[in-house]
């Protein structure tokens, strides 16, 4: 079992990390959900579907990251500016950068969407188990959030 | 896109066209109605460009220590378990030696029985000598024969007697 | 009650009855009968008492002198009592073993009777001018009974305080 474990790290960590890190926006609580949900699959490894293992992950690792951005809100409201806004980082001369940071300005479950579809690549299945979606919900609000994005882009560009 | 027919309709296929959703058929009839349409054109590359930028969007900035401590799950998760199932053994092993101390020492130990406890044992001494007494009515006949009949006469009724004699004769 | 409490209770019960069965078994008048649980179930008598405890009663009993230096000077008393419901053959074989193994330790015959189906042995150790131990053994159709007294013991004193004690040879 733990082989199987090592290996499902190997496969599924830069993805659950890089979930964490676009919902949370901070590499330490990103370290921290990442290290959380594999503990989780460790102590669960048995009533887990083995061939589901990767969605379970990233919905456990969505729900505490969301969990964690709720109490981080109630504290944080107040200091919330425009710091990501596009106009100020349309400044910025990264096209990625940008992007990263005009996707955690998106809403729920569009952020979700965007990392998991188009930035992991993710099946409409797999998506719309770890959000607890149905499909046409995923495909419709996945193509709001890349319309806001492409709008949000417009803005930016000369 | 003045002449499309729907923007939202394009909208759709745009997606699907991200999606890997159209067919040939489909897609070459896009690519076509882009080429009427400069704005339709225009949406359509700006979609691919941005899909394509996002799609390599992933953070790539994962800590090696994470990779590590990930993959001492098993080994920390499973030692905690073992701590807390050997603290919880080792917790029953010393509860049990405790309580069994306790009543060692109320039974064997320095304190002294109580009135009950003597009444017990005397009864169980008594027992104990009916039984002694009866095994040795058995053999009293036997030990008549041996060492003969006058001798043997006090020891049908006390035969514990009988191996006090009997003893001394096999000191002689 | 949980199972933790009847674990709890039972290996405090065991411990408790093997810090004494310990203590005698150090003595040089111990005698090990085997294991007839397996054949025969569960003693219908089985009796250990310490010698702290025969103390105790040789001090309870200030009206007979005897009776409390006979048991001031004893260190235990076992017996173990079997129903045998006519099937003597492995109370007996156990008795031979008990024998043999006896008569290697130097333990001294006083009795021996061999009838069928039945047979009684008794057995000294003697030390110098003292008992060290007694053993009687004793199968028959109804019962085995395994009888070890431990200690210093004085038969004349023994034979006294059977009388004090009252004991009635039919149970």
């Amino acid at each position: 079992m733990r082989r199987k474990f090592q290996k499902w790290v190997e496969s599924y960590q830069e993805d659950v990390w890089s979930l964490a890190r676009y919902l949370l926006q901070d590499a330490s609580e990103a370290e921290d959900e990442t290290q959380e949900a594999f503990i989780k699959l460790w102590n669960q490894r048995k009533t887990i579907d083995p061939g589901r293992i990767k969605p379970w992950l990233l919905k456990v690792t969505r729900n505490a990251c969301l969990d964690r951005l709720r109490r981080r809100r109630h504290i944080t409201d107040v200091q919330t500016g425009d710091s990501h806004g596009p106009v100020a980082v349309a400044q910025r001369d990264e096209m990625g950068r940008w992007l990263k940071a005009a996707i955690a300005d998106l809403e729920e479950p569009y952020r979700s969407l965007v990392v998991l579809r188009d930035v992991q690549q993710h099946s409409y299945e797999e998506v719309a188990r770890i959000t607890d979606l149905n499909m046409s919900q995923v495909k419709v609000y996945l193509h709001r959030a890349r319309k806001q994005l492409r709008e949000q882009l417009t803005e930016i560009r000369p | 896109m003045n002449n499309s027919p729907d923007k939202s309709s394009w909208e759709e296929k745009i997606n699907a066209l991200l999606d890997g959703e159209l067919n040939e058929e489909q897609a070459k009839s896009l690519w076509a109605a882009a080429e009427r349409d400069s704005a339709l054109d225009g949406a359509i590359n700006e979609a691919v460009e941005l899909h394509r930028v996002v799609a390599k969007l992933q953070f790539n900035d994962m800590p090696r220590s994470l990779g590590r401590k990930l993959r001492q799950i098993p080994r920390q998760t499973s030692a905690h378990e073992r701590s807390g199932f050997l603290q919880l053994r080792w917790g029953m092993v010393a509860a049990t030696v405790l309580v069994a101390l306790m009543i060692t020492v109320s039974q064997v130990g320095p304190g002294e029985p109580s009135e009950a406890e003597i009444a017990q044992g005397r009864r169980d001494f008594n027992l104990t000598l009916t039984y002694l007494a009866r095994a040795s009515s058995r053999t009293s006949s036997q030990i008549a024969s041996n060492i003969g009949r006058g001798f043997s006469a006090p020891v049908t009724r006390h035969t514990v007697r009988v191996i006090s004699d009997q003893f001394k004769l096999n000191r002689e | 009650m949980n199972k933790w409490m009847i674990a709890v209770l039972t290996a405090t019960l065991s411990l408790s009855a093997m810090a004494q069965q310990d203590e005698l078994e150090e003595l040089p008048g111990y005698v090990e009968f085997g294991e007839l649980k397996s054949v025969y179930g569960e003693p219908k008598v089985m009796i250990n008492i310490g010698g702290t405890l025969l103390n105790f009663m040789g001090a309870a009993s200030k009206h007979d002198p005897e009776a409390a230096a006979l048991l001031k000077n004893l260190q235990g008393v076992r017996i173990n009592v079997y129903s045998t419901e006519g099937q003597t053959g492995p109370a007996l074989e156990q008795l031979t073993k008990v024998k043999n193994m006896l008569q290697e330790q130097d333990w001294e015959p006083i009795v021996q009777v061999r009838e069928t189906g039945e047979e009684v042995q008794i057995f000294m150790k003697v030390d110098g001018e003292a008992m060290q131990g007694l053993v009687v053994m004793a199968v028959d159709g109804d019962e085995a009974v395994f009888i070890n007294i431990i200690g210093m013991i004085d038969p004349s004193q023994l034979a006294e305080v059977m009388e004090q004690f009252d004991v009635a040879v039919d149970l």
